[in-house]
């Protein structure tokens, strides 16, 4: 062989190492979980004001439970989509100490009342004055879902609607690390 | 280039670089008004839902609110960099409209000094080679006798 050959070869093997670190350092991540710079760290724990109450709801006061805070909005077309898998999950995993709390982005409360006259109610929704809990979330846009764990840090983040396959495999993953 | 002439040029070079430098120290020195030291931040700042706008030019209005946060936060007493941090922790680097200054980032910020400093040397040295070049006292004197014996020749 000439020099260049082993050249080539030498390089091709560098190459294909470097991609093998670069997949083997995605597994045992859930791919479908989207990055967030509050991935490990604690959540934000700005109140909300909900709806059709007097009441402020903080995540504070939901420590100890693993959280799901969806940010939704009633104008936002993937939010109906995703209400009823959202429904579904606080449900069934209600009984296991999950608690779904659904944040309202950029809207007004009449909206959000006629949204759930018609898709239903099933967890508690608040208003988040002046988009503080999104900021401090680094929400971009809606519909965004943060899983928090039972000690307050956030676990995941999914960009776009949530489906049954990955609301139900992150918190069955969660409820495994942490049974309560 | 005449020794009076150069002497001229270099007084005009330092009185421009003086002025620069006092300007420069009274800027410095002088701390920013709160509404300046807001847009300054909200410039820096990337719109998170925006293609390439900051905080300060984008009209979304999550752009509003982020705004008016930190109007909040350098009212409360934050300083820059604590704001600063804040928003990197909450939307990631990607918030920053220019590159932080690390290891990750150095070649961006090196490129071009490096480009800029190889410029400034080839401008140097061509000026230097065109100075060596000039003609000396005496090639003047017989370029100027050969253009005045030329247009006593054309006169005629």
């Amino acid at each position: 062989m000439t020099r260049r050959t082993w050249l080539v070869l030498l390089v091709g093997v560098i190459v294909t190492a470097g991609a093998a670190v670069v997949f083997a350092s995605r597994f045992g991540t859930d791919p479908t979980l989207a990055p967030s710079p509050l991935i490990g760290k604690p959540a934000p724990e700005g109140a909300i004001d909900l709806v059709e109450s007097n009441e402020a709801l903080s995540l504070a006061d939901l420590r100890g439970s693993i959280v799901v805070v969806n940010f939704w909005a009633p104008w936002c077309i993937p939010c109906r989509a995703e209400h009823a898998v959202l429904v579904a999950a606080a449900e069934t995993y209600g009984p296991a100490g999950v608690e779904v709390i659904g944040v309202v982005y950029q809207s007004d409360e009449p909206a959000v009342i006629e949204f759930l006259d018609e898709f239903g109610r099933a967890y508690p929704v608040g208003m988040d004055a002046r988009s503080r809990l999104a900021i401090g979330f680094g929400v971009r846009g809606v519909p965004e879902t943060f899983f928090v764990d039972r000690d307050g840090l956030v676990y995941g983040k999914v960009t776009g609607a949530v489906d049954t396959a990955i609301i139900t495999a992150t918190l069955d993953a969660m409820l495994l690390e942490q049974p309560g | 280039m005449p020794r009076s002439e150069r002497t001229r040029n270099l007084v005009a070079v330092a009185l421009i670089t003086a002025s620069l430098a006092v300007i420069a120290w009274v800027l410095a020195t002088t701390p920013a008004a709160d509404e300046d030291r807001v847009h300054a931040l909200a410039t820096r700042l990337k719109c998170p839902v925006c293609e390439s706008e900051s905080i300060a030019d984008s009209p979304a209005e999550l752009s509003r609110e982020l705004y008016a946060l930190i109007e909040e936060r350098v009212d409360q007493g934050w300083s820059d960099d604590e704001i600063v941090a804040f928003f990197v922790s909450t939307y990631g680097e990607e918030v920053l409209l220019d590159p932080p200054g690390d290891a990750r980032t150095a070649l961006l910020w090196v490129l071009p000094l490096v480009a800029a400093g190889i410029g400034v040397a080839l401008v140097l040295g061509r000026s230097r080679r065109a100075e060596a070049a000039a003609l000396t006292e005496e090639e003047r004197a017989r370029v100027a006798r050969a253009l005045e014996e030329r247009r006593r020749r054309e006169a005629r």
